[in-house]
């Protein structure tokens, strides 16, 4: 059977059309990383995607425990990193929970949008 | 699916054929239609320039409305939201600040240079660089692609694999209109003489089509959990049995319509070429629409954490 399946695919994939199944950028790393707790209240937030992005429609939003937004306001790509953007912090973070929302738009036109979360420890 | 999705899908997909048409015209001109002219009377070679000139420019006109329709569209997308009006509010950033923009408005204009430089047909070196130059813009559709994104090695081979894609799917899909120009013009013994070489041509594309196709494939879904029950999977599986249809279709060009063209019913034989060639050319602008759509669907996504 496994032959039989492995044909379908490729018939599907040959004469069926050329694939974009993962060709969105999404997170790759994160600074401070997903999911984790950090010691040191970071003074910047930043994203490097699996993909390069358009700054001008590309943005990073990181609120609180009690929703209210803590960053600058202004995501900034990376000068040297077309798949990196970054948004810096009003002041430096107090212990507790934070959620980043990222929105992006790669080069190639897609958007994609997401969000993860990290804590400073007190 | 969402209808706004399919809608750029759509825009995307006339802008690629109107500029495949480009590309296919004037590369069947300079490198199939040539063997026709040579033996045709003078009139019907002015009435073919006159038609594949005619061609191309309708091929420019189309890509360009072609492309307004999806810069709008694009826009509305990119706001993430569907007010037509935020949309047309950033129209300028998204023409001037993004790689789709930019590539847009290069694209347009490699097509204006391309129809400049065949003018009104009539020489072969012409239509050879106007086949070129068309060429390139329509290799540049590549650079929207996931390969060029990505970057890497693999990225490599994605946008290698999608500019043959493209190219080859303008070598044969973007010359039917201008076989059908030459099927009518010439008589029955030189139209079977060009319907065979533009077959073999075909050929080549199909296999240069389904290799990169594949590739494109495997590297990008990987599996069949993205296939099946998703909106990706039917319209990849349209996409099949059209892709299939086109295959019977050159077949029948092929080996039945066009030897028939120099037997005892010749012009009834041009009468079926002729439709099925006709027939072909539209079965064709789906395939390309369907694969546009395909560029905005995915499997498998998962995006947030």
């Amino acid at each position: 059977m496994r032959p039989l399946r492995s044909l379908l695919f490729v018939a599907i994939m040959t004469l069926g059309g050329t694939g974009k199944a993962l060709a969105h950028a999404s997170p790759k790393t994160e600074d401070p990383p997903a999911g984790t707790t950090v010691g040191t209240a970071p003074s910047v937030v930043s994203i490097t995607f699996t993909e390069s992005i358009e700054a001008r429609f590309s943005g990073i939003i990181v609120e609180n425990g009690e929703g209210k937004r803590v960053d600058d306001g202004d995501s900034r790509p990376d000068p040297n990193d077309a798949s990196q953007l970054s948004v810096g912090l009003k002041q430096p973070l107090a212990a507790g929970v934070y959620t980043v929302i990222w929105h992006a738009l790669s080069t190639d036109g897609h958007r994609t949008h997401g969000s993860y979360g990290f804590s400073v420890a007190r | 699916m969402p209808a706004a999705l399919i809608a750029r899908g759509i825009a995307r997909g006339l802008h690629v054929a109107a500029s495949l048409s480009v590309f296919g015209s004037a590369l069947f001109y300079a490198s199939v239609a040539s063997i026709a002219l040579r033996r045709s009377s003078p009139d019907t070679i002015r009435r073919i320039e006159r038609l594949t000139s005619g061609l191309i420019n309708l091929g420019l006109a189309g890509a360009a409305l072609a492309a307004v329709g999806w810069l709008v569209l694009q826009s509305v997308y990119i706001t993430g939201g569907d007010d037509l009006g935020d949309g047309i509010a950033v129209l300028g950033p998204v023409l001037y600040e993004t790689n789709f923009g930019h590539l847009l408005v290069g694209r347009l204009g490699l097509l204006l240079l391309a129809v400049l430089i065949f003018g009104a047909g009539g020489s072969l070196r012409r239509a050879a660089m106007a086949a070129g130059v068309a060429g390139l813009a329509v290799a540049l559709e590549a650079d929207l692609g996931h390969g060029a994104a990505m970057g890497g090695a693999a990225g490599h081979v994605l946008l290698v694999s999608l500019v043959l894609h493209l190219l080859a799917a303008g070598a044969w899909l973007g010359g039917l209109a201008a076989l059908l120009i030459v099927i009518d013009a010439v008589a029955p013994a030189e139209a079977r003489k060009v319907a065979s070489r533009f077959s073999a041509l075909g050929a080549a594309c199909v296999l240069i089509l389904a290799a990169t196709a594949a590739v494109q494939g495997w590297l990008l879904v990987g599996g069949f959990s993205g296939l099946f029950g998703t909106d990706y999977g039917r319209v990849a599986a349209a996409k099949l049995v059209l892709f299939v249809l086109l295959l019977g279709f050159a077949a029948a060009n092929r080996f039945r319509f066009a030897p028939a063209l120099t037997g005892t019913d010749a012009p009834d034989a041009r009468r079926q070429l002729r439709r099925s060639i006709l027939a072909e050319t539209l079965t064709g602008l789906l395939v390309i629409v369907l694969a546009s759509i395909l560029l905005n669907l995915s499997p498998n996504m998962n995006m947030t954490h």
